[in-house]
Order: structure tokens, then C-alpha cells, then sequence
């Protein structure tokens, strides 16, 4: 089960479980670099580790889009890839909110990145289960 | 630590719910409804919270409620905002921000 968990963060799972959940977004800013940031999130690859053996790495090509490859996984084998529709916003310098919905399983994936201290904190509603995971893991620039 | 909402109480008015928020612990909140879709005004749910500080006075708070919704707050007691993501029971995933108003 904490195999499952682990890799369902990032949404490498694509079974379908049903509806999946409908956006209800306010208007907000997506998550261009301000001013006052100093890392350069999109365009750049990072690797997110929560362990051992749950790293992945992200490649935000744009703002609304994430790509994300598995590095180290107990259960999905590395170089397994997958896409993701996001939302990205700026809430301090460097410090973003990031959100999207698991196309196959109706997953909700919340981040908040904090790319001035390297540090990741994950929330995912697993509906199948109605489980909720909180993780904390660190971020590893790459490139 | 000391976390600076747990003993004090918030009003938060989103655009389509709101709700008063009372920090019981830093492991517990109560809040009770003034305008929600699903749960009726003026009923009051305590929930376990998990609080993580993030930067100055920029604090994660995350909880599930009994009705399986769960709810991720980003608390920002600098610009006295609150950035809020809901998983709802009804499959909707909501992303809302409102001022945090602190009420005596």
C-alpha cells in the first residue's frame, strides 16, 4: 500500500476510477518568475525526493503544463513518464502553489514549493480510498 | 512551537463559502459555517490539523473532514490572506483565496 501512495503522488497511476473532479478555479496568475524570484522554475528539470526509493523528476516545460518522470519508485519502473495540465501560482518569492487533477483516477494533487530552500510539501486526495497523504520531501535542481 | 493562529479566531468569506475558524491546538480547529454548499450554516465541525511552517509568518494547514472532503489551507498571516484547495465529496476541486480576518 505505501508503494501505491508514494508513486500515486505524482499521478503515475491512470486507472480509472470514475468521474474525475471538475476544476472550479477562481481567476489567478499563473506562475511566470516575478521580480522579486530568483530561481527559474519553468523550462528547468527538478528531482523531488521523499525518500529512497520516491524521487521523480519535474520538468514544468510551461506554465500550465508539468511533465514528470520517475527516477526511483518501489513499484513503477524509472523512466516512466506522464503529463499533467497544472495550475501555478506565485505566493512569495520563489515559493509557488501548484494544483492539478489526475486524469485517470480523479486524483487531487496540491504542491507548495519552496525553490529558495528546496523544500517540498505535497497534500493528495486519493478518491478511491479517501485517503489523504501529506508528504515532505526536498527539491534537487537539475537543470 | 508557537504557532500564531492556534488560541484565535479568523473569519474567512471565499466567493461561494465561508466560515469561522477557531485554532482550539495546534492539532485541532473548529470551525463553523456561515456559508458552505454541502454542510448547514451554523454548525460547528471540529477537525485534526496538521500545521507546517513554511516562511515568515507563511504557514500550510491541511485537514480531512468526516465528510471525506479535504481541505489545504495556505495561511499567510503577512498579507493576512488565505489560499484554500478543496477536494469535495462531489468530485469538484475547488481553488479559492480570501482575506483572514481576525475576530475576537
Amino acid at each position: 500500500m505505501r508503494k501505491f501512495l508514494l508513486l500515486a503522488k505524482f499521478g503515475v497511476l491512470f486507472v480509472s476510477m470514475g468521474s474525475a473532479p471538475v476544476h472550479a478555479d477562481q481567476a489567478v496568475p499563473s506562475g511566470s518568475k516575478s521580480a522579486s524570484s530568483r530561481v527559474q522554475v519553468v523550462g528547468r528539470h527538478f528531482d523531488f525526493v521523499f525518500g529512497k526509493d520516491a524521487a521523480y523528476r519535474l520538468n514544468f516545460v510551461y506554465e500550465l503544463h508539468l511533465d514528470v518522470n520517475v527516477v526511483a519508485d518501489p513499484t513503477y519502473a524509472k523512466g516512466t513518464r506522464n503529463h499533467f495540465e497544472i495550475t501555478m501560482t506565485e505566493i512569495r518569492p520563489d515559493v509557488y502553489m501548484v494544483k492539478w487533477i489526475e486524469p485517470g483516477t480523479g486524483n487531487t494533487v496540491t504542491h507548495v514549493l519552496d525553490y529558495l530552500n528546496n523544500v517540498a510539501n505535497t497534500n493528495i486526495t486519493d478518491l478511491a480510498s479517501k485517503s489523504f497523504w501529506r508528504l515532505k520531501g526536498e527539491i534537487r535542481p537539475v537543470s | 512551537m508557537k504557532y500564531p493562529m492556534v488560541g484565535k479566531r479568523y473569519f474567512v468569506e471565499f466567493p461561494t463559502m465561508s466560515f469561522y475558524l477557531h485554532f482550539l491546538s495546534d492539532k485541532a480547529l473548529e470551525f463553523i459555517v456561515e456559508r458552505s454548499p454541502d454542510l448547514p450554516k451554523g454548525s460547528a465541525h471540529t477537525v485534526q490539523i496538521t500545521i507546517e511552517p513554511l516562511r515568515d509568518e507563511l504557514y500550510l494547514v491541511s485537514w480531512q473532514e468526516q465528510t471525506g472532503n479535504t481541505v489545504v489551507h495556505l495561511e499567510d498571516f503577512k498579507e493576512h490572506r488565505v489560499h484554500a484547495f478543496l477536494t469535495m465529496k462531489n468530485l469538484s476541486f475547488i481553488r479559492q483565496s480570501a482575506p483572514l480576518v481576525e475576530v475576537q
